[in-house]
């Protein structure tokens, strides 16, 4: 199958920011119908990313590479009105309020969407309307309210109609759960995989939760300061992750213990964005760096069976097979 | 120390009902429950900044509910608070070192040296580089702010710490280091802390006593082993279920049912979505009773009653 959406060796970087980029040489494939989840901590270029794929970079920006949507080129700078690329993405943001117009009715601004981009005469719109309140589980009478009296749950919802509106066929969801606390964290997220399976949609799903993405996405991409260090199916990022720092992120999340632990695992330090770095960007924190981590840049190795990517020159070994 | 507040909004689903809770100095107590139980509530009750309809806040042998505005202001250098917002906490154009000298300006604590010296020592108290005295808030990470917010909490070397979902706003690794670092600093200092959080799993590493909560009530409170290896309320049960199913599972913990029905009054709280719920539960409240005394349990279910 080929791959709907297509990243060729991508860098980015912020002017100002001398030789720092905020991406650095990322490769990245999503196949039609496929969740691929984007990890990394805050700070990682995760959102950079996004906003390229959607031709919204900030003006100035130094990038290489290109993106390839449905076939077509990405402009990074796209002006509003004109048909591109970005006709196939929808993508919904951290924060739903500062999304939603303030002083229009939710049904309004959904209903906008359906007049602009589907074909539908205009006595189907809302017919429409009820249909995707119904698909993102709004009861009927929300159309009439404004953002203001919704919960932030109930505003995510909204966006999330807005996007289904568009009938793109790829979501690019930036951190959808990070304004949200947990109970609704989970509906949300429960929503985003239904949408995805039902709707048959591409999904890119960028967060700093690990267990999020693990609840939504098929293929994991791990990024470390602008590059992608780690990149497997959702099942061996969680069962034998290679690299360390996605070990070390698995670690870090908190489970529940038989006994209380005395101290949590985790890694030490925090990311430092120096640029002077020849080697590993990961080596200060690495424990299991060797001499040359620092020197040189590890590549990004397959595995054999090609599934499992990681840009490590001592990787953590696999586990012993069971018989 | 006696903590019990008791607080009734007009809606009852909202505010806390009936509440009390006792934490030994010293030790920690974790409160967990889903947003909207009222664990925020209870925090601002215990500063006495939501009024309290009825009950009494005993912190330090002070009786917190009777003190004057001023007595009280007096009062919060002992009681202090970590949000969980660091950057929404810290005045955006104010420099680390003021942030965390102001609650020693404000009550009046020792000389202009004294204060810098302390000021060095709350630095390295915390894991923060001297070098960042001199930054913005904007300046530094999640974790750095968290840090700065945590050492002007400890400025006025309180007894009594309130910790409201301190850590979930940070990176999963960063996480685990605020977390090591708050139990360092208890067992360094002494301090009594109140921590509050939704995530069971970060309950279960800070606390010593840990309660439930509910709707605004408190459905089980036991020491941190009793209440992780035998929990009793359907509840804890539940929510238990939910979080060491870990991160595999695809759908877990459906909130809808936790939310299910609004009980009506007289009858449980939670029997509206109890999956072990009787005939009887709609019809009588039940009270927060000892199972068990040494070591202490309590639970507030029907099913322990006779």
């Amino acid at each position: 199958m080929d791959p709907i959406v297509s990243i060729r060796d991508l860098s980015i970087s912020y002017p100002g920011n001398g030789s720092r980029s905020a991406v650095k040489h990322i490769s990245l494939d999503i196949l039609p119908g496929q969740a691929v989840g984007l990890v990394g901590e805050s700070g990682c270029g995760k959102t950079t990313l996004a906003l390229a794929l959607m031709g919204m970079l900030p003006p100035g920006c130094d990038h290489r590479g290109e993106i390839i949507i449905a076939g077509q080129k990405v402009d990074f700078y796209q002006r509003p009105g004109q048909p591109s690329a970005r006709d196939h993405c929808a993508m919904i943001f951290q924060n739903p309020q500062t999304s939603l117009n303030p002083v229009i009715s939710v049904g309004t601004q959904i209903n906008r969407v359906i007049q602009r981009y589907s074909r539908l005469k205009k006595s189907a719109v809302p017919d429409r309307l009820a249909e995707l309140l119904v698909l993102v589980g709004l009861s009927d009478h929300c159309r009439k309210l404004y953002p203001h009296e919704l919960s932030g749950g109930m505003q995510q919802r909204v966006l999330l109609a807005m996007a289904l509106a568009r009938e793109a066929s790829i979501l690019i969801a930036d951190e959808p759960t990070a304004a949200l606390d947990a109970g609704t964290r989970l509906q949300i997220l429960n929503l985003l995989k239904q949408l995805q399976e039902q709707q048959k949609l591409s999904l890119l799903l960028i967060s700093h939760d690990l267990s999020a993405i693990a609840r939504v996405c098929q293929q994991v991409v791990i990024v470390y300061q602008g590059r992608v260090v780690e990149q497997a199916p959702q099942k061996l990022i969680y069962t034998q992750p290679r690299h360390p720092y996605s070990a070390g992120l698995l670690a870090a999340i908190p489970k529940i213990h038989p006994q209380r632990p005395r101290k949590l695992q985790t890694l030490l330090g925090e990311a430092n964005h120096s640029s002077d770095q020849t080697g590993c960007d990961f080596a200060s924190r690495c424990s299991r760096r060797e001499a040359y981590c620092e020197q040189q840049l590890p590549p990004l190795n397959a595995t054999l069976e090609k599934s499992q990517q990681f840009a490590c020159f001592n990787p953590r070994p696999l586990p012993a097979v069971r018989k | 120390m006696k903590l019990w507040p008791s607080y009734n909004k007009q809606a009852p689903r909202v505010g806390l009902n009936n509440l009390d809770l006792i934490i030994p100095a010293g030790k920690t107590y974790g409160l967990v429950g889903e947003s909207g139980s009222g664990k925020s509530t209870l925090a601002l009750a215990l500063l006495r900044l939501v009024k309290l309809d009825a009950g009494e806040v005993w912190i330090n042998g002070q009786a917190i509910h009777t003190l004057s505005q001023a007595e009280l202001r007096a009062q919060r250098q002992h009681i202090q608070l970590i949000f969980q917002n660091p950057l929404a906490a810290l005045d955006p154009r104010q420099m680390i070192d003021n942030a965390i000298l102001e609650p020693l300006n404000l009550h009046k604590i020792g000389t202009a040296i004294q204060r810098k010296q302390q000021l060095r020592n709350l630095f390295e108290l915390v894991g923060l580089s001297q070098s960042l005295a001199n930054r913005y808030p904007h300046q530094l990470s999640g974790g750095q702010q968290q840090r700065v917010m945590i050492a002007r909490a400890l400025a006025c070397r309180p007894s009594f710490l309130i910790a409201d979902e301190p850590v979930s706003a940070l990176d999963a690794p960063i996480q685990a280091q605020i977390l090591n670092l708050l139990r360092e600093l208890q067992a360094e200092l002494g301090f009594t802390m109140l921590f509050i959080s939704h995530d069971l799993a970060v309950i279960q590493f800070i606390a010593d006593i840990v309660g439930v909560m509910y709707q605004g009530e408190l459905l089980e409170q036991a020491e941190n082993e009793v209440l992780f290896n035998n929990p009793c309320h359907p509840y804890t049960e539940s929510l238990l279920a939910a979080a060491g199913a870990g991160i595999q599972t695809t759908r877990l913990n459906p909130p809808e049912q936790a939310r299910g029905k609004n009980p009506l009054a007289g009858s449980c709280c939670y029997s509206g979505s109890c999956l072990r719920g009787m005939a009887v539960c709609s019809q009588q409240t039940p009270t927060l009773r000892y199972i068990n005394k040494y070591p202490p349990h309590w639970v507030k279910c029907l099913h322990y009653e006779n």
